[in-house]
C-alpha cells in the first residue's frame, strides 16, 4: 500500500465529507421542505427525506405529550372524520388555499394531537364493517379518518403525522385520474405506495362522476350522479334508463379499476359533493335509483353531515348504506375537535338538562340559544334535537316551562331516526295529537281535543314504550296510540314549536328528565 | 530610494504570494461546490434513476468511482528518494521513422542526475525509412565522448515495436530498464524518482509522470494536456495506492529486468483471437508484471510526451488504445480478484463503467427524447459537471493555463470518443497501426 495514513488528510477528507453530508441534509431539509408541494410530483428521495424530518418532530412532539389515556370500554358509536386537502402554509405554489374544504396543516396536526392525547385510535375499514354489523366490540374512543378525493396534499402532508401517531386512513379516489401525471392527484404508483405503508385503505369515490355535468337546457352545471343529463345536442334530458345506465357504469368502472389496481375487494364509495340527491335534482327519482345502484355494489357509501343534518357518529345495523361523516370545519380547533366526538356519543340514561350536556343539543332548524339554564327554543319555526339518544329505546321525556304560551304548537320528538323521522306529541291550545314524520310525510295517529294546558308550571312529556306511545302533562299520561308495526324501535329525542307570529321570541326551557323504563 | 523600492517589491511580491494563496483556495472551494450540486443533481434526479436497475446503478457506480478516485490519489504517497540504492539503469528505446525527435529523446539520457557508470542507452532502429538511424548513430558518438554506454541495434526490416523492446531487455546489462518512447522527453530527475520504488522487492513496474510536449499547439493538444495530466495524477495515483497501475505507458516506464525476463517471450509472442498482438505493449506488460508483482506510480519521475495534433491521428491512436484495454481488461479480470478488495472492487467497477457507458449514452441522448420526448439535459449537464470538477483539479494543482476551452473541448470529445469502445469491440481483429 503506497497509501499516506496520516491524520491530516483523514482529517481532511473526514472534514469534506461530513461537510458535504450536512450541507446535503441542510439543503434538503431546509428549502425543499418549503418548496415541498412543487416538488411533489418529481422527486420521491426528496418527499421521503422531508416526511423523515416531518417524522422525527411528530415523534419528539408526540414524546413530549406524555402518557396517553388508554379507553377500557367498547365502542357504541363510530364516529367518521373527513378531510380533503391538508395545505401547508408556507407552500408557496399555485395549490389551493386553505378555504374550508382543504385546512391548513397546522390545524391538522391540532386536530391529530388532539384526538391521540385524548385517547382516540382510528381503526380500518374492516375493523368499521365488522363494527357496523354487530360482529365486533371496538375501543370506546374509536374512530375512522378519511380523504375524498385522492389528492396528493391528502398523502404528502399528512403520511409522517399518521405514522408518528399510528393511525391509518381511508382514502376515496377519483379514478380517471389515476393513470394520469399531473401535480394534484395522486397517481398509480403513488396508490401502491400507500397501500405498501399500511397506513392507506383504498376506497371508490368516483370515475368521471366527480365532474359537474350540464343539467338543463340553460346549460346549467350540476352533479353527474343526482341528475339527469341535458344532452346538448339531442336538446333533450336522457331518459329515466340512459340516466340508470350512466350512473350505474360509472359506479361499476371506479369500483373495477380500483380492484384491479389494488386487488381487494372495494366495498366503500363515497358521494362526490355528498350529495345523494338529497338536496336538489332535476329528477325526482335521483336519489332511488342512484341508492339502489350503490347498494347493489357497496356495503357502504359515506356522505358529509350538514350541521343539524342528523345524528354525528354511526350505530350497527344490518342495513345500514348511508354512512354519515362530520365534515372538518376551517379554524376549528383540536379542540373543538374532540367536544364535536364528545357530544356525539352515545349518552347513557336517565339524562337531565345540565352545562356540561347542553352541547349536545343540535340546533335542526331555527333559533336555538342555549345558556347554562336553559334551552332557548325559537317559537315561529324551530328544531332541535339531542345528538348521541339515537340508541334510547323505551323511555320517558318530560320538560318543565315556568310559561306556557298556548298559541305556539310545542312539539316533544321521541324515537327519532333523523330530523324528518320520528315521532312527535304535538301541544297546542286546544289540541294535543300524536303523529309520525316519515320523510317529510305526516300521520296523525291520535287526537285529543279541548285539553287545557296549564298556563304556569307546566310539565310536558312524552313516553314510548315497546310499541306504545303516550303524550304527557304533569307525568300524567293524556293520550296513547300503539306504534305501526314498522316502526323502529329506538331513536333520540328533540323538540319543535311552531307559531305563525315571525318575531323572534323564544320557549325557555329549564328542567328536562328523561327516565329509562324497564 | 532604493530601500522604498525593495520595500515595495517585497510587499508587492507578498501580496502576489497571498493572492496566489487565496485563490487556489478559492478554486479548491469551488471543487468542493461542484461536488456538492453534483450530489444534489443525484439526489434530486434519484426517482427517475431507481426506475432502472442499469440506470440506477450505473449513476450510483459512476459517482462513486469518479470520487473515490480523487480521494484515493489524495492519500497516495510518494517514496523518498534514497541515494543509498542506486540500481544501474538501461534506457530502451525503440523507434521508427522519428528522426526529427530520436536524437532530443536520446540526448535528455545524459543530462540525468544519476551517475554516468549506472547509464545505459541501447536505441532500437525499427527498420525506419528515413534518417533515424543517422540521428542515433550521430547520438551514439557524443555520448561516446561523455563514456556514456550506448547500443545502436539495427533492424533492417520493421519488425514491430515489441520485438525492438525485447531486444533492448536482452541485451540490457543492467537490472532495471527505462522504456522511453521516441516521442519523450525525461526530465533530469525523472531516474531517481522511478528507481526508488525498487528498493521494495515487491516492485515489478513503475511508471512515470508524463505531460504533454506540444500542449501549446491547439485545442486539442491542450485537452490533451488535462487529461493526460488527470489520468496520471488522478487515476493512476489510486491505483498505485494498492500497487495495482494497470498501464506503465511506453512513454516514460522503469521495469526491474529480472522479472521481465521470466516471461519477455511470452509477452513479445502474445496472441489474442489468434493474431499477433501488435499494440498495447505497455498495457500487456504491465499486466504479466502485476499478475505476481506491483506496479506504482512516481508523480515525480517527469516526462513530456507529443501527441497527436490532428483529430484524425487522435483518433486512431485512440482506437488503438481502446483495443488494447479490452484485450488487457480481459486478461485482468482473470486474477484482479485475488489482489487488494477495494482495487479489486475498483477495477471491476471501471470495465462495467466503461461497458455501460455508450448504452446509458444512447439511452440518454437518443432513445429518451424520441420516447419521451424529454431532452436529456440532466445526463449532459451531470457528464459536464464531472468533467469540470477535472478541470478544476486542474486547474488548482496546474494553474493558470487555457483550461476552461480544454475542459469544454474534453466533454465534446468524451461524447464522441464514448463510441469507440464499441467499435474497437468489434474491429478487435484489425491489428493494423493506422498512420500515426
Amino acid at each position: 500500500m503506497y497509501a499516506d495514513k496520516s491524520k491530516e488528510k483523514f482529517a481532511v477528507i473526514g472534514g469534506i465529507i461530513i461537510f458535504l453530508i450536512v450541507g446535503l441534509f441542510l439543503t434538503f431539509s431546509f428549502k425543499l421542505v418549503n418548496s415541498q408541494s412543487l416538488n411533489i410530483n418529481q422527486n420521491s428521495i426528496t418527499k421521503d427525506i422531508v416526511a423523515y424530518f416531518d417524522y422525527i418532530d411528530y415523534k419528539s412532539k408526540l414524546d413530549k405529550m406524555g402518557s396517553i389515556p388508554v379507553s377500557e370500554g367498547s365502542a357504541r358509536s363510530i364516529p367518521v372524520l373527513l378531510y380533503h386537502g391538508i395545505i401547508k402554509e408556507d407552500s408557496k405554489s399555485t395549490m389551493d388555499s386553505p378555504d374550508g374544504i382543504n385546512i391548513p396543516l397546522k390545524e391538522f396536526e391540532d386536530h391529530m394531537f388532539a384526538l391521540k392525547k385524548a385517547g382516540y385510535q382510528t381503526i380500518s375499514m374492516e375493523d368499521f364493517q365488522a363494527f357496523m354489523h354487530d360482529e365486533k366490540q371496538l375501543p370506546e374512543k374509536s374512530f375512522l379518518l378519511t380523504f375524498d378525493d385522492g389528492r396528493k396534499d391528502s398523502y404528502y402532508p399528512v403520511d409522517p403525522l399518521l405514522k408518528a401517531l399510528d393511525y391509518n386512513a381511508v382514502i376515496f379516489i377519483i379514478a380517471k385520474y389515476l393513470s394520469r401525471a399531473n401535480g394534484y392527484y395522486l397517481d398509480e404508483n403513488e396508490l401502491k405506495e400507500m397501500i405498501k405503508t399500511g397506513r392507506w385503505e383504498i376506497e371508490a369515490h368516483a370515475f368521471d362522476g366527480h365532474d359537474l355535468v350540464k343539467i338543463s337546457p340553460e346549460e346549467k352545471e350540476g352533479h353527474f350522479y343526482s341528475n339527469k343529463l341535458w344532452l346538448v345536442d339531442n336538446s333533450r334530458y336522457e331518459t329515466d334508463q340512459e340516466y340508470t345506465e350512466r350512473v350505474s357504469n360509472d359506479l361499476e368502472k371506479v369500483k373495477r379499476t380500483l380492484e384491479n389496481m389494488t386487488g381487494k375487494d372495494i366495498a366503500a364509495f363515497a358521494f362526490p359533493f355528498g350529495d345523494y340527491g338529497q338536496h336538489s335534482t332535476n329528477f325526482d327519482k335521483a336519489q332511488k335509483i342512484f341508492l339502489e345502484q350503490v347498494k347493489n355494489r357497496y356495503q357502504f357509501a359515506f356522505y358529509q353531515l350538514w350541521t343539524g343534518g342528523g345524528y354525528s357518529q354511526n350505530y350497527p345495523s344490518k342495513d345500514n348504506l348511508i354512512i354519515t361523516r362530520i365534515d372538518e370545519q376551517i379554524g376549528l380547533t383540536g379542540k373543538d375537535l374532540i367536544n364535536i366526538l364528545l357530544r356525539g356519543d352515545v349518552k347513557n340514561l336517565p339524562y337531565e338538562f345540565n352545562p356540561q350536556n347542553k352541547d349536545s343539543w343540535i340546533r335542526g332548524w331555527g333559533i336555538l340559544n342555549k345558556t347554562d339554564e336553559s334551552l332557548g327554543i325559537g317559537i315561529h319555526n324551530s328544531m332541535t334535537y339531542f345528538d348521541g339518544s339515537y340508541l334510547w329505546e323505551n323511555y320517558t321525556f318530560n320538560l318543565f316551562l315556568k310559561e306556557y304560551d298556548d298559541s305556539t304548537t310545542l312539539s316533544l320528538l321521541a324515537r327519532m331516526q333523523d330530523p324528518s323521522n320520528e315521532l312527535s306529541c304535538d301541544f297546542s291550545d286546544d289540541l294535543i295529537k300524536i303523529s309520525v314524520e316519515k320523510d317529510k310525510k305526516w300521520s296523525t295517529l291520535a287526537v285529543l281535543k279541548n285539553y287545557v294546558i296549564p298556563s304556569k308550571n307546566a310539565a310536558l312529556g312524552i313516553k314510548v314504550k315497546g310499541d306504545k306511545a303516550y303524550c304527557l302533562v304533569n307525568e300524567q299520561s293524556v293520550i296513547s296510540t300503539s306504534l305501526p308495526s314498522n316502526y323502529p324501535r329506538n331513536g333520540g329525542i328533540g323538540i319543535k314549536t311552531w307559531n305563525p307570529n315571525t318575531n323572534s321570541k323564544q320557549i325557555n326551557i329549564n328542567w328536562i328528565n328523561i327516565a329509562v323504563l324497564a | 530610494m532604493k530601500d522604498y523600492n525593495s520595500v515595495v517589491t517585497l510587499l508587492k511580491s507578498t501580496l502576489k504570494m497571498l493572492f496566489n494563496k487565496i485563490e487556489k483556495l478559492g478554486i479548491w472551494l469551488l471543487f468542493i461546490f461542484v461536488v456538492y450540486i453534483i450530489l444534489i443533481i443525484k439526489v434530486i434526479n434519484s426517482p427517475h434513476i431507481l426506475n432502472s436497475i442499469l440506470l440506477g446503478g450505473y449513476s450510483f457506480l459512476i459517482t462513486a468511482y469518479i470520487f473515490s478516485r480523487f480521494i484515493f490519489s489524495y492519500f497516495h504517497k510518494s517514496v523518498k528518494a534514497n541515494l543509498e540504492y542506486q540500481p544501474s539503469v538501461t534506457f530502451v528505446v525503440p523507434a521508427k521513422n522519428e528522426g526529427d525527435n530520436i536524437a532530443k529523446t536520446i540526448r535528455k539520457f545524459s543530462q540525468v542526475n544519476y551517475p554516468k557508470e549506472k547509464i545505459e542507452v541501447i536505441a532500437i532502429n525499427d527498420g525506419s525509412t528515413d534518417n533515424t538511424l543517422n540521428e542515433m548513430l550521430k547520438v551514439k558518438e557524443e555520448f561516446d565522448k561523455k563514456n556514456i554506454r550506448i547500443q545502436v541495434i539495427d533492424f533492417k526490416i520493421n519488425r514491430g515495436k515489441r520485438a525492438g523492446m525485447a531486444k533492448g531487455v536482452y541485451k540490457a546489462k543492467n537490472e532495471i530498464i527505462i522504456f522511453i518512447d521516441s516521442d519523450s522527453f525525461i526530465d533530469k530527475d525523472c531516474v531517481i524518482h522511478l528507481v526508488k520504488y525498487f528498493s521494495n522487492s515487491q516492485v515489478g513496474a513503475v511508471s512515470g509522470h508524463t505531460d504533454v510536449h506540444n500542449q501549446d499547439t491547439n485545442l486539442l493538444t491542450r485537452m490533451q494536456a488535462v487529461r493526460y495530466y488527470i489520468a496520471f495524477s488522478v487515476y493512476k495515483a489510486a491505483e498505485s495506492l494498492f500497487g495495482t497501475v494497470t498501464c506503465c505507458p511506453g512513454c516514460c516506464s522503469a521495469y526491474r529486468k529480472e522479472y521481465l525476463l521470466e516471461f519477455l517471450d511470452k509477452w513479445e509472442n502474445q496472441k489474442f483471437l489468434g493474431s499477433n498482438c501488435t499494440f498495447g505493449d505497455d498495457r500487456s506488460l504491465t499486466n504479466f508484471v502485476i499478475r505476481k508483482y506491483e506496479a506504482t506510480y512516481s508523480p515525480e519521475a517527469k516526462a513530456n510526451t507529443i501527441v497527436p495534433a490532428n483529430f484524425r491521428q487522435y483518433l486512431k491512436q485512440q482506437q488503438r488504445w481502446k483495443k488494447s484495454w479490452i484485450r488487457e481488461t480481459l486478461i485482468a479480470s482473470q486474477f484482479m480478484w485475488k489482489k487488494n478488495a477495494i482495487a479489486a472492487v475498483s477495477f471491476y467497477a471501471y470495465v462495467i463503467l466503461a461497458l455501460a457507458s455508450p448504452i446509458i449514452f444512447f439511452r440518454a441522448i437518443f432513445w429518451q427524447p424520441i420516447m419521451t420526448g424529454q431532452f436529456p439535459i440532466p445526463y449532459l449537464a451531470g457528464l459536464f459537471l464531472m468533467l469540470f470538477l477535472h478541470g478544476l483539479y486542474y486547474r488548482a494543482k496546474v494553474g493558470k493555463k487555457p483550461w476552461v476551452f480544454a475542459i469544454i473541448f474534453f466533454w465534446f470529445v468524451t461524447v464522441i470518443l464514448m463510441w469507440q469502445l464499441p467499435w474497437a469491440a468489434v474491429t478487435m481483429k484489425d491489428a493494423r497501426w493506422g498512420t500515426r
